[in-house]
């Protein structure tokens, strides 16, 4: 049974200076965040709260990433993504529209690719 | 007699005091309307210099021709500058808010971060053909950017 919540502090947990798009260009990159945090936490968590405060600083192919890849890496929709991770940055808001946009983006192409019923 | 004058004059002393204490509310009022307008003009102006220091980071690292551990160091320094930017902004729009103003575009400084931002993780590597292209996307965004702040500079002289 999962428990209700967990928060994941990007800062404290994972790296002040998270950057990169793959694991290959370094352990704070966003699939690292994504394969090596997130996922791991979804498992054993109903919700998770992700803070997004305290870094140096976010590039965006490390927020395309770490949370529109988990569209493309989980069979996850963008409700049940908006119900399940809960996105916290106080410090810039902007932040989080940012990593919205990203996940409606990929909601948007998987649901494009999908096939037409009935074929 | 004697106490409707004195009556009166009770009156008109009250409505005296009535009229000076709303006079230095409204003025109090308008003073501080004032102290939050000055003070988000300077935000306003600080975000515009934040984005030229983040043009300039953008430019050390395109156009640098360092080892790609030396442009990673650089690359930092892009998104340092940006997140400065962004907490900056962050604070023109509440101060905005306050003002009952409308809070600038949160898609000004997405777009700014993706120009300034993406190509840094996507080309962790040594310098590349489309650098100069990359680098014409953050000078447009800074452009636009600098533009929607100067306009809203203006609307609140």
């Amino acid at each position: 049974m999962r428990k209700p919540t967990m928060t994941l502090d990007i800062a404290n947990s994972f790296s002040k200076e998270p950057a990169g798009r793959f694991r290959t260009d370094g352990s704070s990159s966003g699939e690292v965040f994504r394969e090596d945090h997130l996922i791991p936490a979804l498992t054993v968590a109903e919700v998770v709260e992700v803070n997004l405060d305290g870094t140096e600083g976010y590039g965006s192919s490390f927020l395309e990433e770490a949370f529109g890849g988990l569209l493309r890496r989980l069979e996850m929709s963008e409700d049940e993504f908006r119900t399940r991770i809960h996105l916290k940055s106080d410090d810039d808001p902007s932040l989080i529209t940012e990593v919205l946009g990203y996940v409606g983006d990929e909601s948007r192409r998987k649901a494009a690719l999908r096939p037409p019923k009935g074929s | 007699v004697g106490l409707d004058w004195l009556s009166a004059g009770v009156g008109a002393a009250i409505w005296e005091l009535g009229k000076q204490a709303v006079g230095t509310f409204l003025k109090r009022k308008a003073d501080s309307k004032d102290a939050k307008r000055k003070m988000v003009r300077e935000d306003l102006e600080r975000a515009t210099a934040l984005i030229s220091d983040c043009v300039d980071a953008a430019v050390a690292y395109f156009t640098s021709t360092l080892m790609s551990s030396s442009r990673s160091t650089l690359a930092a320094d892009v998104r340092r500058a940006v997140r400065e930017l962004a907490n900056k902004v962050h604070q023109v729009n509440l101060g905005l808010e306050a003002l009952d103003a409308q809070p600038l575009d949160q898609h000004l400084m997405i777009r700014f971060r993706q120009a300034a931002t993406m190509p840094l993780d996507d080309a962790s590597h040594l310098p590349v053909a489309e650098d100069s292209a990359l680098l014409g996307s953050v000078f447009r965004a800074s452009h636009h950017f600098t533009a929607a702040l100067t306009k809203q500079r203006f609307a609140l002289t």
